[in-house]
């Protein structure tokens, strides 16, 4: 049961002693909460098409919470925008339209809403941002200090890179397509080019800002590279299908950020459950902020990382996976 | 109202049924209360009780998965990649470690894995630090203190597990782990906790280590655990009932703390409460509307009762208390309404007598005990001048009087009330025009039966008319009485008895002098019956006199006088006021006057006579004296002279006696001691009067001066010693005596003719034979004697009569036969200085400066020896016969005469008229006057304006006449 639904219970049992006691003509008082607003709502920014997940996560996370769509909550998503720039139009239209709250999904939609908020009280709610810190949205996690919170996720990406290794130990080149706009692909670019130093693997980076260098990164995945490695990019991540078709038509095993690409079809991944963080963090967070909680007052919380491996994919192009390695999997998709 | 019957039945009620049921259900309700909360303080010990056991399984999960890797599998005894792979195997196992270490027996680290990096290239030294320490030398297992991760803010904990040798037992390495704490969230999470419930975990510094929100650990929120458990302020800062359950690991300790939102936890206690007093309130509403309706029943008829009490208090009389019962109520309301009948009808008598006393003239009013007035009616409030809808109440009495009678009132006025019960005094009031009103006030104290003072009412009536009436009937009864007085003064004062007697003749009133003529003409005094007056009956008193209007009656030798008038007031006479005087004096002094009368027509006769004599004495004195200074007459001739002359003296002076009886003499007045001057004729008597005579003088102290002729006086002395001396051949007594008498107004005078004053009295009494009666009348006469012819002129004391008349005296004598006789003289006495000694000196004649002097004299001896004696004086004369003669010749002398000396009495024109004619020709011209008898002082005042220079009385001496016209030519005569 939500607060509201709380505070009208609260209500009703004080209004029948109320009753009571006013017909009974005696001065009793009594508190009575301020009356909860009834509806609300929520507006979504997303970048990417993969995020649709997330999206129906954190719906999931505020039906178990009480906010019911079409009944107490109006999500206002007209789904993933085709390009980075039509965030800020999509952020500013939210903000116009004077919403309860602004679920926004990757670093650059969340720094849209930034954008498109500064000036107002509308809170927003990011899941997931690699580096909130750095990407200027908070003042810490521990003390976010504006009008911005969300779930992020920690530096996982040096073991998801050696995730990838202990599942294809022969893997000695890995190619990187990333979008160098995307402050959390040049982040976990960052953090992975260590780690691939440490490892021993050589990586194959191309750069793609836009749909069409994407396309171009996709058609021209080099032959000397053994694996693919996704970033926290939402332009790259947007046509998941098509590489893990790709890959597996190449024989490359694939290591994405998040677990959803995983049960897409890409072979492994050290990483988010961007729905259960949506649906257990983002929209616990949204209720807080919804209950009359300053974002502000709401640390940022890290999700969890699970190591998954589709055997599938595997099987399709021909890894055999060791006993030991499985056992070391939260997930297995078989 | 406080103590109304209500009330005290109200609060009877409350005290005996709402206040135990109050009592009972407040009870009732605490004990639920605290039965419900320690219910609900159980059921968060049951909650906090819960999460400790999942907590410990959590805990004792984590040892076991590091007591399988350790001993189980026996981590120590593989080779390093087995170590590396059974590690890699528990650090992606639940995801519950962060990172995995393995320590040798010398604390480095031989393997560390973590499960967010890469292991790192450089591994470290644990052998300094608490887990290695404790864990390898105690071999238990170590808990570090809570620590969060600074990227993340998640809390950790490190476990250190010791390794032990199979073969020695000793711990030869050490395996460290840092658990993720953070699952006991989801634990926490998964507990289902009612509305408002709450569960978290801190540590022993207090941190929220764990919470089903995320956010209350990661913003490092921090709870002073309280003291004791029970209703405390909670995580959130609202009341909660707490309830604290502590877990320990190792050496660390961790309080679960299981709270409920205290209106949620109590929420059926609070509701039991409620109920409770809903239920003690319905039975509170329900017992106080049948209390009320009980106290209706038994307070309404009662109530009733005091409304229309009010009512009837307030005026309205009309009201009715309804009778609900026969029970003591009815009766107290039929006791009422018949009090009220009796209470209206007493008002209604009020409100006549109120009607009365405002109708009443009269100032009615009524004050407190203190004199604060509280009543006035209509016509006091007229007097005073308040308005008739003006509150009065308050203000004092002493406001209404004047001061003087504001302090009468309140001092004399209520105290007396207060003592006696009434009060009546004149007093006044203060008008509204701020006069004072006249009253008769009465006050009256009214009292309680304690005797004290209540009120004090007062009934004033105005009495100005009635003091202007007494004002009016004082000022006529004084009026009245002055005039009584003045009556009683004129009967008591005038010289007649009055008496007044009724129809039977009985004296009712007789003034004082009535009353003692009745003891002298009848013996009667006031209340007898009045037959006869002296020797005349009352009835023929009581007839018309037979001749004018008194009826004589003598009695005792005294006269009187009476007349009767009736006192008519009808047909028939009321009384007769009886008029009686004494006459005796009135006789007397009819007597007298005849007496003076005679004697003063004799005077004029001899007067008369004396002036014929006096001329011819004037011609043969002068002639006389010429020739007796003429150098060649003879000695013989010079003796018949000297005869002639002595003769003519003698009989001068023979016609200075009978002058001085007809107060014609010449006075030479002054001021005179009576004393001295006595004192010296008495030494002159002793010499002169025979020796067998014994003079005696006797004086008081007081001064005894008159204003005479010391000549004139001593003359009348000598006339009476003579007398005397005569009455005592044989010797005797003389005896003078002199005293200063006064007499007032209305003291009795010696002589009637006499007036009241200071007078000298100079007695002479004689031890003589005595005057006898048929003499006593004729004493004074002139030529009057007893004595043998030759031996008395008769004119001693008709000559000491004119004397002592002339000079303004009186003379008087009491004489008995054979005891003397007494002369009185009464002369008016002067206040002055005593007499200087008038001794006639001679002086030789004045002479003439060749001036001219007419003489107008119709005796042409007289002219004659007027001019001779004038030319040998050296003067120039001139003579005429008559004042018409005169006047010629002063024309024709006109401017050339100094003087005129003329006699008074001639034919033609006397000396008076010349006077005023020559006094015409020249306003400067000086007359001498010629006359037989002296001018008085107003006569000569009067000739003395027409230019009359001096006067002689004939016969003149040559003295006389050279100083009077010496004088008279003088450059400032008199």
């Amino acid at each position: 049961m939500i607060g509201k639904e709380r505070s009208r219970s609260r209500i009703s049992n004080g209004w029948k002693v109320l009753l009571w006691l006013v017909a009974l003509g005696l001065p009793l008082t009594a508190c009575v909460g301020a009356p909860a607003q009834e509806t609300y709502t929520i507006g979504v920014v997303n970048l990417s098409p993969l995020q649709d997940g997330t999206v129906e996560g954190f719906k999931e996370g505020m039906t178990e919470l009480g906010y019911v769509e079409g009944e107490n909550v109006t999500y206002l998503y007209d789904g993933a925008t085709d390009s980075i720039d039509e965030l800020d139009v999509v952020a500013q239209g939210l903000v116009e339209a004077d919403v309860d709250l602004i679920l926004s999904l990757t670093t650059p939609a969340t720094q849209a809403a930034q954008r498109a908020t500064a000036g107002t009280d509308i809170p927003v709610v990011f899941v997931p941002v690699t580096d909130p810190v750095g990407a200027g949205l908070v003042e810490s996690l521990k003390h976010p200090g504006g009008n911005i919170t969300g779930v992020t996720f920690g530096a996982q990406e040096e073991r998801r890179l050696a995730w990838l290794m202990q599942v294809v130990p022969t893997i000695e080149q890995i190619y990187i397509p990333y979008n160098p706009e995307d402050r959390s692909a040049v982040l976990a670019l960052e953090t992975v080019s260590e780690a691939a130093t440490t490892l021993g693997v050589e990586l194959i980076t191309r750069e793609a800002s836009t749909p069409d260098q994407v396309a171009d990164a996709f058609a021209n995945i080099p032959e000397r590279a053994d694996a693919i490695f996704f970033l926290p990019d939402s332009l790259i991540n947007d046509r998941v299908d098509d590489w893990v078709q790709m890959a597996i038509e190449l024989g490359l095993p694939t290591s994405a950020p998040n677990l959803a690409a995983v049960e897409e079809g890409h072979l492994t991944t050290y990483g988010l459950d961007l729905e259960v963080a949506a649906r257990e963090k983002a929209a616990r967070l949204a209720d807080q902020i919804l209950q009359g909680i300053k974002p502000a007052d709401l640390p940022v919380e890290t999700g969890e990382f699970y190591s998954a491996i589709n055997l599938k994919t595997a099987k399709a192009i021909g890894v055999d996976v060791p006993d030991e390695i499985l056992l070391q999997a939260d997930v297995i998709v078989r | 109202m406080r103590h109304s019957i209500r009330t005290r039945l109200t609060v009877a009620f409350i005290g005996l049924a709402i206040g135990p049921l109050l009592l009972v259900g407040a009870v009732l309700a605490w004990q639920s209360y605290v039965i419900q909360q320690q219910q609900a303080l159980d059921m968060q010990h049951e909650v906090a009780r819960r999460v400790v056991a999942e907590v410990t399984a959590f805990f004792e999960g984590l040892e076991n998965d590091l007591y399988l890797v350790s001993e189980v599998q026996g981590l120590h005894t593989l080779d390093r990649d087995e170590q590396y792979s059974v590690l890699s195997g528990l650090l992606s196992h639940g995801d519950v470690f962060d990172e995995l270490i393995l320590l040798d027996a010398a604390g480095d680290e031989q393997i560390h894995l973590s499960r967010v990096s890469l292991p790192p290239a450089d591994l470290g030294s644990w052998a300094k630090d608490d887990e290695f320490i404790i864990a390898s030398t105690t071999g238990d297992i170590y808990y570090s203190p809570v620590w969060f991760d600074e990227t993340t803010g998640e809390p950790l904990m490190t476990i250190a597990f010791p390794l032990f040798d199979l073969r020695t037992g000793s711990v030869d390495g050490v395996l460290i782990a840092d658990a993720r704490i953070k699952e006991i969230w989801d634990i926490i999470a998964s507990i289902r906790l009612s509305q408002g419930q709450d569960v978290y975990i801190i540590d022993a510094e207090g941190r929220v280590v764990a919470h089903r929100n995320p956010s209350v650990v990661l913003r490092g929120t921090r709870f002073d655990l309280p003291d004791e458990d029970g209703v405390q302020c909670g995580l959130a800062g609202s009341r909660v009932v707490l309830a604290t359950e502590t877990v320990q690991f190792g050496q660390q300790e961790f309080h679960v703390v299981a709270e409920h939102a205290a209106s949620e936890a109590l929420a059926l206690a609070i509701s039991t409460i409620l109920v409770t007093a809903v239920l003690v309130l319905a039975t509170l509403a329900l017992s106080s509307t049948l209390g009320f309706l009980a106290v209706r029943q038994i307070v309404r008829p009662i109530q009733m009762v005091a409304e229309t009490a009010q009512a009837i208090s307030a005026g309205d009389l009309s009201q009715q208390v309804e009778v609900t019962g026969a029970d003591e109520v009815g009766d107290l309301a039929s006791a009422f309404n018949h009090m009220t009948v009796q209470l209206r009808q007493i008002l209604e008598s009020q409100a006549r007598f109120v009607a009365i006393l405002e109708a009443t003239p009269d100032f009615v009013g009524m004050a407190d005990a203190d004199g604060r007035v509280l009543y006035i009616n209509r016509a006091g409030r007229q007097m005073v001048g308040f308005g008739a809808d003006e509150d009065v109440t308050g203000k004092s009495i002493l406001d209404l009087h004047p001061p003087h009678l504001a302090k009468l009132v309140m001092e004399e006025g209520l105290p007396a009330a207060a003592a006696e019960g009434s009060w009546t005094r004149e007093t006044a009031l203060v008008g509204h025009d701020g006069c004072e009103i006249p009253l008769l006030q009465v006050i009256l104290a009214h009292k309680t039966d304690d005797g004290r003072v209540a009120y004090y009412s007062t009934i004033a009536r105005d009495i100005t008319e009635r003091k202007q009436a007494e004002a009016q009937r004082e000022h006529l009864l004084i009026q009245v009485q002055e005039q009584a007085q003045r009556v009683q003064h004129i009967v008591d004062t005038v010289p007649e008895g009055v008496i007044l007697l009724d129809t039977d003749l009985r004296i009712l009133v007789a003034n004082p002098l009535g009353k003692k003529e009745l003891v002298a003409l009848a013996g009667a005094q006031v209340g007898d019956v009045l037959t006869r007056l002296g020797g005349c009956p009352i009835e023929e008193l009581l007839t018309s006199p037979p001749k004018g209007l008194w009826h004589e009656v003598t009695a005792a030798h005294r006269s009187f006088e009476a007349i009767a008038q009736p006192i008519e007031n009808g047909p028939a006479p009321k009384g007769w006021v009886l008029v009686v005087r004494d006459v005796t004096q009135q006789r007397e002094v009819e007597s007298r006057l005849q007496q003076q009368e005679r004697l003063s027509t004799v005077g004029q006769l001899a007067a008369g006579m004396a002036h014929d004599f006096n001329n011819i004495l004037a011609v043969i004195t002068l002639y006389a004296d010429l020739s007796l200074r003429a150098s060649d007459v003879s000695e013989k001739v010079r003796e018949r002279l000297q005869i002639i002359d002595g003769q003519a003296r003698r009989a001068s002076y023979l016609i200075e006696q009978i002058l001085d009886f007809s107060r014609r003499a010449v006075l030479e007045r002054g001021p005179l001691d009576l004393v001295v001057f006595v004192k010296e004729q008495v030494r002159l008597l002793r010499r002169t009067l025979p020796e067998d005579i014994q003079i005696d003088l006797t004086h008081g102290e007081d001064e005894c001066i008159i204003y005479a002729d010391a000549t004139r006086i001593q003359q009348a002395i000598m006339n009476l010693a003579t007398n005397a001396r005569d009455a005592m051949p044989e010797g005797g007594r003389l005896q003078f005596a002199l005293e200063r008498v006064a007499f007032g107004e209305g003291d009795k005078l010696p002589l009637p003719e006499m007036t009241p004053g200071q007078w000298i009295r100079l007695t002479v009494t004689d031890a003589g034979t005595g005057i006898s009666p048929e003499v006593q009348p004729h004493v004074f006469d002139p030529f009057f004697t007893t004595k043998e012819p030759g031996k008395g002129t008769g004119l001693g004391l008709a000559q000491v009569y004119g004397i002592v008349t002339q000079h303004e005296g009186h003379i008087d004598f009491t004489t008995q036969p054979d005891q003397g006789t007494t002369f009185a003289i009464y002369l008016p006495a002067l206040v002055t200085g005593p007499s200087r000694a008038t001794a006639v000196e001679s002086e030789a004649l004045s002479q003439g400066q060749g001036q001219t002097i007419l003489v107008v004299e119709d005796d042409a001896s007289a002219r004659k020896a007027l001019a001779e004696s004038l030319k040998t004086l050296n003067y120039r004369v001139l003579e005429a016969a008559n004042g018409r003669q005169g006047l010629d010749v002063f024309d024709q002398h006109a401017g050339a005469i100094d003087l005129v000396v003329s006699d008074v009495v001639m034919p033609e024109m006397g000396g008076r008229p010349l006077l005023h004619a020559l006094r015409e020709r020249d306003p400067a011209v000086r007359v001498i006057l010629l006359t037989g008898h002296p001018l008085d002082e107003r006569e000569f005042e009067d000739l003395h304006a027409l230019g009359l220079r001096g006067w002689m009385l004939k016969p003149l001496s040559l003295e006389k006449l050279a100083q009077t016209v010496a004088e008279a030519l003088s450059p400032t005569p008199r």
